[in-house]
């Protein structure tokens, strides 16, 4: 079955979650893995979001405006002697559609276990 | 940061598969899914290292992280065949539409005269068992095919018939309908089927798609289409006609 363009599954939820709740922490701008951290930590489990999963989920919110990304700047990396980073931030678009997955599933926060949203 | 053997050989898994699934990938698109990839696994070395994890916990879960989104980097994949950079300066010439259908056609005339060749000898190696045998078709069979003939072929009318209105309903009886009438003539159904696939791979389209342009697998409405439906049938009939024609030869 085909998605709405504007729906979101779970884990999309999540990594907009985790993305404005590190930006009201002042983080503006967060790559992939810190995504991951922040869902991880956040929803108690053990294991990061998988490599596939998370980078196609993280594609799919960038092409449909709910992420914007840049990339840095290759001589910082370069510097500091790592490969260089993709910053993701949450767009008003995003923050919209996190908004009426939230309508839509209002009792479930998409990155707590069930266990967790019960009480 | 961690230089253990095990992290190594595990990070070394994970960039091998990714190269391997980018592979062919438009330079941007493939050149950022490495990039992000290599990244994370930097990221992940640091967090290990600060946390005072082992190598072999790292290793494990670099693993586990990998095995688990293998299936996700399959589909993302599937989505990207046939994407092509727009852009000629970046090394990779623009999509041609028609060599595509080119191969079709002949990946199609071979893949049809091999599958055609496996049914022919199948009818042929029934009909001379039955001769051998000294037995005519069994009123079990005829009774199978009298049922489940005109049952298939109700299916498939209704399918249709409701295809445009309730298009999940209409595909599931066009589905239904299919099998039934394969399992009696799935020797004819075959080489039909493979038609199918083949001319619905031929007329797919091509979408531009942001900085790549890519085909779009054919979707129910060029399943459904005039064009469609013209070469499904006159492949279906140039097939009929030639194991008709070994069974009248053979006979």
């Amino acid at each position: 079955m085909r998605r709405k363009a504007d729906s979101l599954v779970p884990l999309e939820a999540s990594i907009l979650d985790a993305a404005l709740d590190l930006r009201r922490h002042g983080v503006k701008e967060a790559h992939g893995f810190l995504l991951a951290k922040e869902m991880r930590d956040r929803s108690a489990a053990k294991l990061l979001t998988a490599y596939g999963t998370l980078y196609k989920a993280l594609g799919r919110l960038n092409k449909a405006g709910f992420l914007e990304s840049n990339w840095e700047d290759p001589q910082i990396a370069a510097d500091e002697g790592r490969p260089r980073r993709r910053f993701y931030s949450v767009t008003l678009a995003g923050q919209n559609a996190l908004a009426k997955h939230r309508e839509t599933v209002p009792q479930v926060r998409p990155n707590l276990r069930p266990w967790q949203a019960m009480s | 940061m961690i230089t253990a053997i095990r992290w190594s050989r595990s990070a070394g898994l994970v960039r091998g598969w990714v190269h391997l699934y980018t592979k062919g990938l438009p330079r941007r698109l493939r050149d950022e899914r490495r990039d992000e990839t290599d990244a994370d696994l930097w990221e992940e070395a640091q967090e290990a290292a600060q946390d005072g994890r082992t190598d072999r916990a790292l290793a494990g879960q670099v693993l586990l992280r990998w095995l688990l989104g293998v299936p996700d980097d399959a589909l993302w994949r599937l989505a990207h065949i046939g994407a092509k950079d727009l852009n000629k300066g970046e090394g990779t010439a623009m999509i041609q539409t028609s060599n595509y259908r080119t191969m079709t056609v002949v990946t199609g005339i071979i893949g049809l005269a091999l599958v055609a060749g496996l049914a022919i000898n199948q009818v042929i190696g029934e009909m001379e068992f039955r001769r051998q045998a000294d037995v005519a078709f069994s009123v079990e069979q005829s009774i199978t095919a009298l049922v489940f003939l005109p049952l298939g072929l109700i299916a498939i009318a209704a399918g249709f018939r409701v295809l445009a209105s309730v298009p999940s309903l209409g595909m599931t009886l066009i589905i239904t309908g299919s099998l039934f009438i394969a399992v009696l003539l799935y020797w004819l159904i075959l080489p039909v089927i493979l038609a199918v696939g083949i001319i619905a791979y031929g007329a797919n389209k091509v979408r531009k798609d942001g900085d790549y342009e890519r085909s779009v697998p054919a979707g129910l409405s060029s399943l459904i289409s005039t064009k469609f439906l013209a070469l499904t049938a006159v492949a279906s009939v140039l097939v009929l006609v030639l194991l008709l024609a070994m069974f009248g030869m053979s006979g």
